[in-house]
């Protein structure tokens, strides 16, 4: 609040002098108000304000896992070394070299509850994958090992409980670093709220402290500034794939370029209460992405289950219980933490045991999911 | 015919219809023929035929003997055939009760059906347990591989009857449940005016969508392809064929492809021929795309009748016939799920494999 006054005192002072100087009495000052431009794109003093490029490393650093990870799907044997370190960022683990020499990195900025969780996952699939390598081991109801998808003679590498690691880690990152920072750092009171500057121009750069925050939360979606409006686009990455995914039925990419462009123009013409609104809308947003991900991916494995197809079934139905995951990180969020625990300890199986799973318990959890996000009901079957 | 085509023609001048012509095809008469006389029909005889698999099963377990198990296995062949006239049917009730994973799974887990059966102890409607129930499973415990019929009824002691039971037991209920969820509710669903369109939600878009999908995935690959090595770099898969105990395959296709047939001819009502006619679809090549297609069913028909049961013997002694049969039936998917999909405006949404 003190800031503001003082922002409110500054500015009208700044007013008056300025219509002072302007010695002209008929035409009271207004202060310009930006309208909402139609890309992520916003000046100051004819140079851009954006700036993100935090974020746009930790994104090309989850790439690079989950590439690494990838060998070990094709039964190549990996080093927990390289994946701690790629999670630490340090020695050197990654083959751009200007990640290795960035100050970011993915583990501290994971929910930290969470931290244990993803490094025994990454403990796990490393010794899966030496197993793999030396025997082949094929996965069943106990046992870690390979499994097919399809007869495309591409495998996947999973846990005894048919837990995908590629997609456990870099799924479940996305929502333990990505949502989280948005959510619980950089739309909060502490980096977007009234008491944070959004006057003084950061030293050496071009924007307020602000603006900044709100664009590193931008950063985290992973779409590129031009926002193309339709469909996903290779420049789409994480987050942004996803949203852009269900844009057909759940409108969830325009609710997120709504969200926040219409914010980051609120900041600029310091109107709080419009910024508040849409961090609301990015919320929900982000929320009926996830939800609606993991209900594509529960039908996905129905599908799959009718196929007899275990190597797919286990990819989708990884894929849904990181996106079901992904739901508890919102403050705000519609689901209950008792609802997402049932989804992921029964329905996708006893403890998430997927070869315990069966079609009438994955319809458990697209009933849940379907009667909790209303949006999802007109097309349950199709998204 | 003629004055259907005018009118579509006439259609394709307003600002509504600009992809095609597809939008005035008045799809009534389709959906509720489609719906009742084909789907709903082959569900309740699918159904029938399980509840004498049933009765069946307790006839043989009341008295074992080789007329017992015949009368069995003359039931498990009739039931199978019933079966084949549901396949294009994956969608709704069928997939939401998983028909197909507890009824027609091959290969099967050998290992895991026999200790289950020791053990006693399985939940069959697990994932775990999803290659190890169905027609193969009932087809390995009642005809076994080289065994003599005195051997196979002198295997089935409390344990085996036990799970002989339970996996018809579940076919049975599972069939019916689809039945009566046509029946009750989902015919209406099908049938009803939300329910038209091309989009993915409508009841043509979903059914396109899911022919397709098992057309080229369960009869092309299932049936024919992956036996005969399409997918294993021409090594032939004979634990793959779909009746590899009972050696019936070759004539469990035959009849699957008189299902496609019934879906796309309507039998003797409307069906997805009436629809492309009435739109006048063209093939690429601008014939006529139903033409087209009744001529390709006649190839894989042909290409089918050369080739007898049992399959793996066929593979072995005439495989460039059986690879023929895959050769049509893949002609057949290209006017399906190219030339049919666009005439029609619907979009093909499922993919052969997950990309990411």
């Amino acid at each position: 609040m003190k800031k503001l006054n003082f922002a409110l005192i500054f500015g009208l002072s700044l007013a008056f002098l300025s219509s002072c100087n302007e010695d002209d009495e008929d035409n009271e000052v207004i202060t310009p108000v930006l309208e909402v431009p139609s890309t992520y794109s916003f000046t100051r003093n004819g140079e851009t304000s954006v700036s993100f490029s935090g974020q746009t490393d930790r994104l090309d650093m989850l790439a690079e896992m989950k590439s690494y990870l990838g060998n070990g799907n094709s039964g190549e044997e990996i080093s927990s070394q390289t994946l701690l370190d790629m999670f630490a960022n340090e020695n050197s683990p990654f083959a751009n070299a200007e990640l290795n020499s960035s100050t970011k990195q993915l583990e501290s900025k994971t929910f930290a509850p969470d931290i244990t969780f993803f490094k025994a996952q990454i403990t796990e699939a490393v010794t899966a994958s030496v197993d793999v390598a030396a025997n082949q081991t094929v996965a069943d109801q106990g046992q870690s090992g390979r499994l097919e998808r399809g007869t495309s003679g591409k495998f996947v590498l999973v846990s005894e409980k048919g837990w995908e690691y590629q997609q456990i880690i870099e799924k479940g990152l996305m929502g333990a670093v990505f949502l989280n920072q948005i959510y619980n750092v950089y739309l909060t009171d502490s980096k977007t709220g009234d008491d944070v500057d959004n006057i003084a121009i950061a030293e050496g750069k071009n924007y307020t402290a602000m603006e900044h925050h709100w664009d590193e939360a931008f950063g985290y979606w992973g779409a590129p500034e031009s926002l193309s409006a339709s469909l996903p686009d290779e420049n789409d990455r994480f987050w942004a794939k996803y949203s852009y995914g269900r844009e057909a039925y759940l409108g969830t990419a325009t609710g997120l370029i709504d969200g926040f462009l219409t914010g980051r123009t609120a900041i600029v013409n310091n109107n709080s209460a419009k910024r508040e609104a849409a961090k609301l809308v990015i919320y929900s947003n982000f929320e009926l992405a996830a939800a609606g991900t993991a209900l594509h991916y529960i039908n996905d494995a129905i599908v799959h289950i009718n196929d007899g197809d275990f190597g797919n079934l286990m990819h989708s139905l990884s894929e849904a219980y990181a996106f079901v995951m992904a739901l508890k990180y919102s403050p705000n969020k519609s689901i209950t933490q008792s609802e997402i625990d049932s989804i992921l300890n029964t329905h996708f199986g006893t403890e998430g045991d997927f070869w315990t799973v069966s079609v009438s318990s994955l319809n458990d959890a697209k009933d849940l999911l379907v009667n909790t996000y209303s949006e999802l009901a007109p097309n349950a079957d199709e998204i | 015919m003629l004055s259907i085509g005018l009118l579509a023609l006439s259609s394709c001048n307003t600002d509504i219809d600009i992809g095609g012509n597809f939008n005035s095809y008045d799809q009534t008469a389709l959906l509720s023929n489609l719906g009742e006389n084909i789907i709903l029909t082959a569900y309740e005889g699918l159904a029938e035929e399980t509840a004498l698999l049933q009765s069946s099963t307790e006839a043989f377990l009341t008295a074992k003997n080789e007329v017992t198990l015949e009368a069995l296995k003359v039931q498990l062949k009739a039931t199978r055939k019933t079966w084949q006239y549901c396949t294009p049917y994956n969608f709704g009730p069928a997939a939401d009760l998983g028909l197909v994973s507890n009824l027609n799974i091959y290969p099967i887990d050998l290992l895991r059906v026999e200790s289950n059966i020791t053990s006693g102890s399985y939940d069959l409607t697990t994932l775990a347990n999803n290659d190890t129930k169905g027609f193969q499973t009932l087809g390995y415990l009642l005809y076994g591989k080289d065994q003599s019929t005195a051997d196979i009824i002198a295997s089935f002691d409390s344990n085996r009857e036990k799970y002989l039971t339970d996996i018809v037991a579940l076919i049975d209920e599972t069939s019916h449940s689809v039945f009566n969820t046509w029946k009750n509710s989902y015919l209406a669903t099908f049938t009803s005016a939300g329910a038209n369109g091309v989009d993915a939600g409508s009841s043509v878009g979903q059914l396109v969508n899911t022919m397709n999908r098992d057309f080229e995935r369960n009869t092309r690959d299932g049936k024919i392809g992956i036996p005969v090595g399409i997918r294993s770099l021409g090594t032939p898969f004979p634990e793959a064929t779909e009746a590899f105990f009972a050696d019936y395959s070759i004539e469990l296709l035959e009849i699957n492809i008189e299902g496609y047939e019934h879906l796309y001819t309507g039998k003797t009502g409307e069906g997805l021929d009436d629809f492309l006619m009435s739109i006048s679809a063209v093939t690429s090549t601008q014939s006529g795309l139903d033409e087209d297609i009744t001529a390709q069913f006649s190839k894989v028909q042909n290409a089918i009748s050369l080739v007898n049961d049992p399959l793996i013997d066929a593979i072995a002694n005439q495989k460039t016939q059986v690879e023929t049969i895959f050769a049509e039936m893949q002609g057949l998917v290209i006017l399906f799920k190219t030339d049919m999909a666009s005439s029609m405006g619907v979009i093909i949404t499922y993919q052969d494999t997950d990309g990411d």
